[in-house]
């Protein structure tokens, strides 16, 4: 599983909106909106389907793009002790 | 309160993001059982545009990617630059020096390869003299590695033949800045885009291709509504997402629309007098002194509504355009490979800045004319290190016999001793190497058997029996791979320590985090060892690592307008990149060139404003560029335009992003974009097979069908390896940047039959 920080950047008059779509995803948990612009989402999928859920994200009416923050897969390392 | 290790790592998920937008992380700040052991600062490896990255080590291992909230991107990352861990362990890499034999590469060890690639050197060059090696580097490349190679090779082995794949993509954007500022590299930075209130963005999906800088444009205009954005494409990119205005125009005919553009800002006097009176000179395409009323009169051939009828831009929106760039309080241009990818990529260049320079849209804060650059060092290593053939450190000239003189100094060299012939540029390289001219050539960092132009020609030059190529490469499945005849391994991104520089002339360092696999080795390490097993003098390599070069190149620009002596490399391992020039170690770096007070090569005291020094006269160059068309236009036989370029996620020849499963599954293999109209025209449906034929060659992909591509224009990625679209592409090149025209040529489209 790999989880990861992003960022989803709306226009201002969007962000209820998508925040309320973003809530509907499984594999997310939202962070509130921040200034104006971005709503704070942490996605936690199975190995291979990251791109898939921020594709999705793309997709919803209201979102210009998606950043990423933060990334971590190292559940999917061999040999990196816990 | 007790948490999961999986509960505290969406905890540190949510607070780097909350973090790279400035909120308060307190919540999420404590240390925690499932936080790396350590944090190592670097540089993304990908585009441009330099993300800052922190690198999360644990037990010796990258286990997590983050932004630094440090560096220019406040700790955003594209989702490519924070996938990367699945890149540095994948299964691909070479760990150890393979040479061919029986047309097998087998393993071998570092004393066996590396004096077989110094034997047939020597051998060559005995033979047949320096001109038959070659070195072929990349934007990619450490700046140390880029430094490094090119003294090798020009003051070692007497060799010039020193190029790399910037060639292929921002030496217009060098020819446009050189000839009318008199030197490389843009005057502005990424702090401007915060204070534009226009942004013309023309030649470049910002929005996939840097879509760090598409974030900052897009937070611009969401805190300033007002900020007007023109985007200028024949295609309907994600970029267009935010443009007030979405210029499509027939593809190669922009020329003609600047020079509108500069038509309109004349006749409705929006034009800067005071501006270009004092700080532009005018000259013809020949480079002759002219005036303002000869200007004028040149303009006359690119009233809007001539431009309509060579662009297909109605000449209202030419006005209109032309009045919002003028009018706005601070206006930044924009540009990367739609324009540089071009036979007339430099002209391009000049007249976007001719527009700035017209309207003293230049040297304010939000007013400046940038390029955006297509990798991590094409700008710190290639462009600045000299790193081209006609070029040595810090913008100086090999045709120069100063500059020569100059380095021959530096390095110690008897006067007149450097080869004072510029050596091939890329194409002509390749063209040298299949007409049997080079012997030999050395290949570090980049993937010519995919990323050339009319790439069957270099495949086939690169096949030749009596070359001989050797290669350092971290993955086994680079398609070069197939024609070297030994491979080198070399340490990978963090791996090592070195220095990037993006597009805004930051210089930042990527740390050392971890241990390099196997056998592999810093390239540094690797260049030093083979020159000198290639009978260069010992004492034009004395290294032991990268620092050392560094403080050598840093010597080496200080006398220049480079000068970035205060940039060393105890300040870099302590702050998040630097600007220069930044002449001493107090000084905090520059974000405005060629202004007084902004500039330290300004002196305080210069008695005007602006002084563009890199020019004799102190003045930039307002040249007078007509439209001229592309290499290979389409015809009745081929009768559409065939352009390439990227897709968000996979980078260059996805020998990096393609070892990503995220991105891999997202971006599978190349596809081609055709316009609704013309799809139903040809009886075409999204996911039918599409035959694209132009004089080169054939090849059949998967169509999708839209709005993206305006009629005539087909799209197609150039990242597959399995579908390379370089061999339809053609290599006609600038005359005066000699990049290659990747962005245009002709196809014949048609429905192909299902495999």
């Amino acid at each position: 599983m790999a989880i990861a920080g992003l960022l989803v950047q709306a226009g201002k008059e969007d962000l209820p909106g998508v925040e309320a779509r973003l809530k509907e995803l499984p594999e997310l948990s939202t962070y509130g909106i921040h200034k104006e612009q971005y709503i704070v989402v942490v996605a936690e999928a199975p190995s291979g389907q990251l791109e898939q859920v921020v594709e999705r994200i793309n997709r919803l009416p209201g979102v210009l793009t998606t950043y990423t923050a933060y990334l971590t897969v190292e559940d999917e390392l061999p040999g990196v002790p816990d | 309160m007790e948490i999961t290790r999986r509960e505290f790592l969406k905890m540190s998920a949510a607070g780097a993001a909350l973090m790279a937008i400035g909120c308060p992380v307190a919540a999420w700040a404590a240390k925690g059982e499932g936080e790396p052991d350590r944090w190592v600062k670097g540089v993304c490896r990908y585009c441009g545009t330099g993300c800052g990255v922190m690198v999360g080590v644990k037990g010796g291992k990258v286990v997590t990617v983050k932004g630094d909230p440090k560096n220019h991107n406040a700790g955003f990352l594209c989702l490519k630059g924070a996938l990367m861990t699945s890149v540095i362990y994948a299964k691909e890499r070479i760990t150890q020096p393979l040479i061919r034999k029986n047309g097998k590469l087998t393993p071998a060890s570092w004393d066996e390869a590396l004096n077989l690639v110094a034997s047939k050197f020597k051998e060559a060059i005995a033979q047949h003299g320096p001109k038959s090696v070659a070195y072929y580097g990349s934007g990619q490349a450490l700046t140390e590695e880029t430094y490094l190679a090119s003294k090798i090779f020009k003051a070692g082995l007497k060799c010039n033949n020193v190029d790399g794949n910037p060639r292929l993509c921002m030496a217009s954007a060098v020819g446009g800045y050189v000839t009318t500022f008199g030197k490389d590299e843009p005057m502005g930075s990424y702090d401007d885009i915060d204070n534009a209130s226009c942004f013309f963005i023309i030649g470049s999906n910002t929005s996939e291709c840097h879509p760090i800088l598409f974030r900052r444009i897009a937070a611009r205009k969401e805190a300033n509504p007002a900020t007007k954005i023109i985007v200028v494409d024949p295609r309907v990119t994600n970029t267009t997402r935010i443009a007030d205005i979405h210029i499509s125009f027939i593809p190669g005919t922009d020329l003609a629309l600047l020079n509108s553009m500069a038509y309109v800002i004349i006749k409705e006097e929006m034009d800067n007098p005071r501006f270009h009176g004092a700080y532009c000179a005018f000259m013809d395409k020949e480079g002759k002194p002219q005036t303002f009323e000869d200007y004028k009169k040149f303009l006359e051939d690119y009233a809007p509504e001539k431009a309509e009828k060579i662009t297909g831009i109605p000449a209202k929106t030419i006005k209109e355009v032309a009045k919002i760039f003028a009018q706005s309080s601070a206006t930044m241009s924009m540009w990367c490979m739609g324009i540089n990818q071009r036979i007339q990529g430099v002209w391009a260049n000049n007249l976007i800045h001719n527009l700035h320079l017209l309207t003293g849209q230049i040297g304010r804060p939000g007013a400046t004319t940038f390029s955006l650059t297509g990798q991590p060092n094409a700008c710190g290593g290639v462009r600045d290190a000299g790193g081209l053939s006609h070029m040595l450190p810090a913008g100086r000239l090999i045709a120069n016999k100063e500059h020569r003189n100059q380095m021959e100094k530096l390095w110690g060299l008897p006067e007149d001793s450097l080869n004072p012939e510029p050596g091939l540029p890329t194409i002509a390289l390749f063209e040298a190497l299949k007409e049997g001219k080079i012997k030999a050539m050395l290949i570090l960092c980049t993937n010519p058997a995919q990323s050339l132009p009319d790439v069957n020609r270099y495949r086939e030059a690169m096949a030749r029996k009596d070359k001989f190529i050797c290669l350092i490469e971290v993955f086994q499945d680079a398609e070069t791979v197939q024609f070297a005849d030994v491979v080198l391994a070399p340490a990978f991104w963090c791996e090592r320590d070195g220095v990037y520089g993006c597009s805004e002339r930051r210089y930042a360092l990527i740390e050392k985090a971890i241990e390099p696999p196997g056998q592999c080795r810093p390239s540094v390490n690797i260049l030093v060892d083979l020159a000198k097993r290639m009978g260069v003098d010992p004492k034009l390599v004395p290294y032991n690592n990268a620092a050392d070069i560094w403080d050598e190149w840093r010597a080496v620009a200080k006398p220049t307008v480079y000068n970035f002596w205060g940039i060393t490399r105890e300040r870099l391992r302590k702050e998040s990149g630097l600007k220069w020039p930044c002449p001493s170690e107090d000084h905090p770096g520059t974000n405005i060139r060629y202004v007084r007070g902004e500039d330290p090569l300004v002196p305080p005291d210069h008695p005007t404003k602006y002084f563009f020094y890199g020019r004799p006269d102190g003045k930039a160059v307002i040249w007078f560029r007509p439209y001229v068309g592309c290499a290979e236009g389409p015809d009745s036989e081929y009768s559409f335009v065939l352009t390439t370029g990227r897709v968000l996620d996979q980078w260059h020849t996805s020998t990096m992003t393609g070892k990503v499963p995220e991105i891999q599954r997202s971006y599978p293999k190349a596809f081609v974009e055709i316009n609704d109209k013309d799809a139903k025209k040809l009886g075409i449906q999204t996911g039918d097979h599409v035959q694209l034929e132009t004089r080169r060659d054939k090849m059949v992909f998967e169509a999708r069908v839209g709005e993206v591509c305006r009629p005539g224009l087909v799209f197609v990625p150039w990242f597959d390896p399995k579908l390379l679209i370089n061999k339809l592409t053609i290599n006609a090149v600038d005359p005066i940047s000699k990049q290659p025209e990747f962005k245009i040529c002709a196809v014949k489209v048609s429905k192909a039959a299902k495999a």
